[in-house]
């Protein structure tokens, strides 16, 4: 029935790196990485990382895009940053017009790294905010400040770097509806193409959930701040193309647009996960069993079951799934999969089905988890 | 062999914590039937239950034999029997058994209700009673109060109390020397038919049914055809014997003795308390007075918290059923509970016993529903249902009327609290039908009150307003017809069987207004409002609503998270799976396990 589904000589359409080092912990991270590290470390985590992409090197020929995080990628010093660069150019090759974002924090940012980057063809970044306000910034335990922001935005557009992103998180204890507008206005106004927005979440591992001193905002403020967002973004020309997503018409991180819809991806570096249009893995989420190669965790799944995951999680964006897409996809007939499911969702009013697409409603956005459980 | 001249069968009465298993130990020791190397703390209570909370379950006969100042030798039996007024009929049975009795008074706390309770069974056994003051060691002994007691309340004359210390061990030869003087031997006709009086059985895996019993006339001896009255069961006697506490085989029980007898009957249930054993050949003419059936007053869903445990509930209960008559139990369904028993107890501490054995001995976590009593429930076709379960209880439309089990209580108080407790008497719906003074601080209210409102917390409430000081005893007193309902708590309209009970019109609004709330805490939101109503025939009393979840999503989902996150919706699904579907709500079971836990629903 399915002919895609599995098929491991296919090429990647994209590669994630990730960069287990930061400036400091963050109070709400949950992300895998080393708030200090040493030169020797970081030395050691790019070679092993040439040797990871090395051996998937066959496989990395036709990419479409390019996802370096972390972590903080631009905490890696100039010659560290060049040095990795470095080993994606040696191993990887990308088609024409493809999209290499790297995330960035202004506060570790420089010149010299922005040429670098330009150098190597990155031609998107994505810039960690997280909030303005440094009475807020200082509640998500992020250090630094944002002072050069304006500097390197324009520096990366004087680079060519012109599609940039921006990261923000609401729902911050003791945030108000007011503070949010003014974050996203702020944000907006550094002419990004991109706005991710994420609410503050008590991840287990966060220092914020080990504390337990502070408490989530109240669901409704938050759903108010989700709304706003889209009323702040919309007259300025931003769609909410996924749950946490807005972007200019075309500017939609196509990086994760393969990922929500299936695209077989390598991540590369510790905690990295990838998918190879069959199974998931995830590298050690541990630098230095990552460094003595422990084996990566494999994600099986029958082949009904990932198709259905993949339907689940397409179900995030706005753009939905396009039945012949899906077909292409993972081999399976959405409606054969899940009909009665996808039906029972848009009598819900979460999903609308038009006659070859379904799509969440607005509603739907904010039932995500609900229609993935419905639809796994 | 002796002559029953020198025989005594006496029980101890008194109040929960006076005494009696103390003294009961002292007795052992004086006597030597127990040896002080041996001696372990209140050796009667054979239950961990028994010892821990210090109340007596089962009946614990004993023989001691005891040489008085001349050296004539004596054999005493004694009965320990449980106090409480759920088993009254057992202690009933026990006192049945004996010739006197031993009514102990803690000389601190003075004459409780129990007290009062025990004795006016032992009087209507036409028992000699011979009252002990104990613990007149403590400072706080007040036996001068304690005598002015005895004579106001208890009609006793002071002169007939002797002061003890079963602690200390002061006054335990006197104690003695009264049981020998003043409590009259057995009366019977050793050449009579055998008749013998079932008061107590234990069930042993290994042996069957141990039946304890007093000879009243003729005799039992292994071989013998024995037959039960009531239900005409015929078994050979395999053995026969008597407690020191601890079975010794003998070779013959004789009129005026107490022992325990081993037939081959092994259900329990063919050896009922209460029941005349006689010889199968020459059978006694007719049963000994005071059988009765033992009827559970009180009933209550008990189920496993965990659904799987449903098995092995099944196999404790009936374990515990070996060893308690009147403890019964019916399997039923409930939609929100899954698979249970409705069981019947003989009241509520009988209740807090059972729930407390499958916890301690079974290893069992249950929960218990509201409980119930037994309904009259007239219909006007004329026909009664008795209904011990609210789900049975008929359509209002064709109900006449519904009497509810009413008890006759005795409060006693200190005279300070007699507002307080007449008020709670009020409140509860009962009536005070009189006043008696204990002594010039203490006062006794005699109050009729509905048997279901003792049930739910009375007692507690008693304890609270009288500072610990209360008491209270009751005996069944008819039935009486009060406006009671049934209040129906609905989940998006449909009734959640759970939580179901029978209460009166008056009390159902607070009561739902109560569950609701509780279920508001408990029920998860759902994507759509759920209304929670408590209504009665139909007609909503207390609402309360659960608002609509507003978002169920989490906001990041990158490529890392997609197997993490799949996984925990997974498990939220198979989650869901288990909930159960009341009105379409989704409810897990440990929802409804919550708010069973909160005292009071
Ligand atoms: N000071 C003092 N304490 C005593 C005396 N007799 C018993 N006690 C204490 O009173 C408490 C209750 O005694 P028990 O013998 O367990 O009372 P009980 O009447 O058998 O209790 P139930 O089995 O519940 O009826 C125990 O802590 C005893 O140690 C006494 O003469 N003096
Ligand atoms: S939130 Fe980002 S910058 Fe902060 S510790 Fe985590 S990975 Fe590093």
């Amino acid at each position: 029935m399915n002919q895609f589904l599995g098929n491991p000589s296919e090429q990647y359409e994209s590669l994630y790196v990730h960069v287990p080092f930061c400036a400091g912990k963050c109070e709400y991270c949950a992300f895998y990485s080393k708030g200090e590290s040493t030169g020797e470390e970081r030395r050691a985590f790019r070679h092993r990382l040439d040797a990871e992409l090395r051996e998937a090197q066959p496989r990395l020929q036709n990419l479409h895009t390019l996802f370096i995080g972390g972590g903080t990628p631009s905490v890696l010093a100039e010659p560290e940053l060049t040095d990795l660069l470095g080993s994606l150019h040696r191993h990887a090759a990308w088609r024409p017009g493809a999209e290499l974002t790297m995330e960035c924090n202004p506060e570790s940012l420089d010149a010299d790294k922005i040429a670098a980057m330009a150098k190597f063809g990155i031609n998107r970044a994505s810039v960690g905010i997280q909030s303005f306000s440094d009475r807020l910034r200082q509640v998500l335990g992020r250090g630094g400040n944002l002072d050069r922001l304006p500097d390197w935005l324009a520096c990366l557009k004087d680079h060519g770097i012109d599609n940039l992103g921006a990261d923000l998180i609401y729902g911050i204890p003791g945030q108000t509806l007011a503070d949010w507008e003014q974050d996203l206005e702020l944000a907006f106004d550094l002419g990004i193409r991109h706005l991710s927005t994420y609410e503050l979440t008590w991840d287990e591992g966060s220092k914020l959930a080990r504390r337990g001193h502070l408490e989530p905002v109240c669901p409704d403020l938050a759903v108010f701040m989700w709304r706003l967002t889209a009323e702040v973004g919309g007259p300025r020309g931003f769609v909410r193309y996924e749950v946490s997503n807005l972007a200019r018409p075309g500017f939609e991180c196509r990086h994760n647009q393969g990922v929500w819809h299936g695209a077989p991806y390598l991540g590369c570096g510790p905690a990295a996960c990838s998918f190879d249009g069959r199974e998931r893995w995830s590298n050690p989420a541990d630098l230095q069993k990552w460094l003595r190669r422990k084996p990566a965790e494999p994600d099986e799944l029958s082949a009904e079951a990932r198709a259905a995951e993949i339907l689940a999680f397409g179900m995030r964006t706005l753009e939905g799934w396009n039945c012949d897409q899906f077909k292409q996809r993972t081999g399976f007939d959405l409606w054969h999969l899940r009909g009665s499911q996808l039906a029972a969702l848009a009598e819900q009013g979460l999903i609308a089905i038009g006659d070859e697409t379904v799509r969440p409603t607005e509603e739907g956005f904010l039932f995500a988890d609900y229609i993935a459980e419905q639809l796994l | 062999m002796q002559p029953s001249q020198y025989i005594r069968n006496f029980a101890i009465i008194a109040h929960i914590d006076h005494g009696k298993s103390t003294l009961a130990d002292r007795l052992l020791l004086q006597t030597k039937t127990v040896d002080t190397r041996k001696f372990q703390d209140q050796l009667l209570d054979s239950m961990d239950l028994e010892r821990e909370r210090g109340i007596t379950i089962k009946s614990h006969p004993v023989r001691m034999f005891h040489r008085d100042p001349d050296g004539t030798e004596y054999q005493l039996n004694l009965i320990d029997t449980p106090g409480h007024v759920d088993f009254s009929y057992e202690v009933s049975r026990s006192l049945a058994a004996c010739e006197g009795a031993l009514l102990i008074i803690d000389a601190a706390q003075g004459v409780q209700a129990q007290t009062m309770a025990n004795v006016n069974l032992a009087l209507r056994q036409n028992l000699a009673i011979i009252p002990v003051i104990n613990k007149i060691d403590l400072p706080a002994a007040d036996v001068g109060t304690c005598l002015e007691q005895l004579e106001e309340i208890l009609t006793i004359p002071a002169e007939e109390a002797i002061l003890a210390s079963a602690k200390e061990d002061i006054g335990i030869a006197e104690i003695l020397a009264a049981i020998i003087a003043r409590i009259p031997p057995p009366e019977h006709n050793p050449q009579g038919e055998t008749q013998a009086l079932v008061f107590d059985s234990v069930y042993n895996p290994y042996r069957g049914v141990i039946a304890y019993l007093r000879v009243f006339n003729g005799s039992l001896q292994p071989g013998m055809q024995v037959r039960l009255m009531n239900n005409s069961k015929v078994s050979e006697v395999k053995e026969c014997g008597y407690f020191t506490p601890s079975m010794i085989p003998g070779e013959k029980l004789q009129a005026g003795e107490v022992g325990y007898l081993i037939t081959a009957l092994k259900d329990p249930n063919e050896i009922m308390i209460g029941d005349t054993l006689t010889d199968n050949s020459r059978p006694c003419p007719r049963p000994l007075p005071g059988f009765k059936q033992i009827q559970p007053m009180v009933f209550s869903g008990i189920y496993p918290v965990d659904g799987r445990d449903y098995e092995n509930l099944k196999f404790s209960i009936s374990k515990l059923q070996l060893n308690d008559a009147a403890f019964t139990a019916q399997a039923e369904n409930s939609v929100a509970l899954g698979a249970g028993f409705r069981c019947g107890f003989l009241g509520l501490l009988h209740m807090e016993i059972i729930q407390e054995r499958l916890s301690r001995e079974y290893d069992m976590d249950v929960i218990l529903t509201y409980p119930s009593v037994v309904y009259h429930v007239y219909l006007k076709s004329g026909e009664m249902l008795k209904i011990d379960n609210p789900i049975h209880l008929p359509d209002a439309s064709g109900i006449d009327h519904i009497e509810e089990p009413i008890i006759a209580g005795r409060i006693i108080t200190p005279t300070d609290y007699l507002g307080a407790v007449m008020n709670l008497v009020l409140e509860r719906r009962g009536e005070c039908t009189g006043t008696h003074n204990v002594d010039h601080r203490h006062v006794m209210i005699a109050a009729t009150i509905p048997l279901h409102e003792i049930i739910v917390e009375f007692y507690d409430k008693l304890k609270t307003i009288t500072r610990g000081y209360g008491s209270l005893d009751y005996e069944p007193a008819g039935y009486r017809a009060d406006d009671m309902v049934r209040l129906e708590m609905l989940v998006n309209g449909e009734p959640v069987d759970a939580f179901s009970s029978i209460v009166h019109r008056s009390h159902a609004a607070s009561r739902g207004r109560m569950i609701a709330e509780r279920l508001k805490e408990v029920i998860p939101q759902q994507m759509f409002q759920i209304a929670l109503q408590a209504a009665v025939g139909g007609k909503v009393v207390a609402r309360e609503n659960i608002r609509a979840l507003r978002k169920n999503v989490t906001a990041k989902c990158y490529g890392g998270d997609i197997t993490r996150k799949r996984k925990l919706l997974e498990k939220q699904k198979e989650g869901k799976k288990k909930m159960k579907n009341i009105g379409s709500v989704e409810i897990p079971q440990e929802a409804f396990v919550a708010v069973l836990k909160a005292k009071d629903s």
